[in-house]
């Protein structure tokens, strides 16, 4: 394999793109290939450096003010609405959580349990217990899916990406 | 809800709750979300207009726009890709923009005061090489390779933006990060052929 083959390879990559083996093969095995590969990497990492989005934000700044002031004037400002309380929608999903789990657990007691263990007999414990066990993982995660917002904010959860 | 003195511990927070959080009336996540991404604002409205106030007026009207179109942002593309299809729509159609684009590497400094005299070189190589590969490329693909290199844009997402192929974007890159090498070799692998 020639180092153009290769390299050529690399070249045609996509940003975060992963590297394919056998150009990582040929890279392990080809110093000057490997050393023209750390300077590419580096200066599309220096390129990039000054526009990279910045974590904090100045709030006086005068252009952002400007367009705020335009905003508002032009009545386009959405209207505060204030947050849900945290402790009223997690008692909601709390209460239906438990409901949920009380009615998986009271059903084969109940006349509709019996029935069922009557008609299917041991082939209804199984499936009924894997069924419980689903709904109670959708709820879970449809609760957690649901309320993403509040468990990064609460838990200060980064994204990784 | 974010409250302005709670801006400067926010690094970790991502863009579409702030997003969420501007449509429901928080000003101080605009505010993190505008800082956050002028600078990139900027500099495509330096390349259209070729002058600070009509690139800070250009800020304020990606904004303005941004702001308005806010609550349709359902994170289906990375915010930062939407933001700058906001921002190069906006630079197209305005009546003050000039004839032809200029690339970031050909008229607008955007050094970084913190590199080191290596990566001062690596940057000034980088520079030569862009100039070079855009030579003979047309306007709207100068941009393309712009954003690949200066605005870290996957392929797809430079498409989404210019509404260029990918393909095309793709050999355009192509080109030019093979004079870059060659640069490179030239500059940093002495007797090296790379």
């Amino acid at each position: 394999m020639t180092c153009e083959k290769a390299f050529n390879k690399y070249l045609s990559l996509d940003k975060n793109e992963r590297v394919p083996l056998w150009v990582t093969a040929h890279l392990f095995a080809c110093p000057a290939c490997r050393m023209a590969v750390r300077y590419m990497t580096r200066a599309e990492v220096i390129l990039a450096q000054p526009l990279a989005s910045r974590p904090h934000a100045l709030l006086d700044n005068p252009v952002f003010a400007k367009a705020l002031a335009r905003i508002t004037d032009a009545g386009l400002s959405y209207p505060s609405i204030a947050p849900e309380e945290g402790n009223v929608f997690l008692f909601r999903w709390l209460i239906s959580g438990l409901a949920l789990i009380a009615g998986f657990a009271i059903l084969p007691f109940s006349s509709l349990g019996a029935w069922s263990r009557l008609v299917f007999g041991n082939a209804f414990s199984v499936p009924f217990y894997i069924l419980s066990g689903v709904a109670i993982t959708a709820y879970c995660g449809m609760f957690v899916g649901t309320n993403i917002d509040f468990f990064v904010k609460k838990f200060g959860i980064a994204p990784t990406a | 809800m974010i409250h302005r003195n709670d801006v400067r511990g926010t690094a970790g927070i991502d863009d579409l709750f702030l997003c969420k959080e501007i449509a429901a009336g928080n000003t101080a996540s605009f505010s993190i979300l505008a800082e956050k991404y002028q600078k990139r604002i900027f500099s495509l409205g330096f390349s259209f207009f070729k002058n600070a106030d009509d690139s800070d007026d250009f800020v304020q009207d990606v904004l303005v726009k941004l702001y308005v179109s806010i609550a349709s942002f359902r994170g289906e593309s990375q915010f930062s890709t939407w933001l700058m299809r906001i921002a190069y729509n906006t630079a197209i159609n305005s009546i003050k923009r000039k004839r032809e684009y200029t690339s970031l590497a050909e008229d607008f400094d955007i050094a970084d005061p913190s590199d080191n005299p290596e990566e001062a070189l690596i940057r000034a190589c980088s520079r030569s090489a862009i100039i070079e590969a855009l030579e003979t490329l047309p306007e709207k693909y100068r941009v393309c390779v712009d954003m690949y290199f200066y605005y870290d844009m996957a392929y797809g997402d430079i498409s989404e933006v210019t509404g260029q192929p990918v393909n095309t974007i793709k050999s355009h890159v192509f080109r030019a990060k093979k004079i870059l090498r060659e640069h490179l070799g030239e500059q940093f692998i002495e007797g090296k052929k790379i």
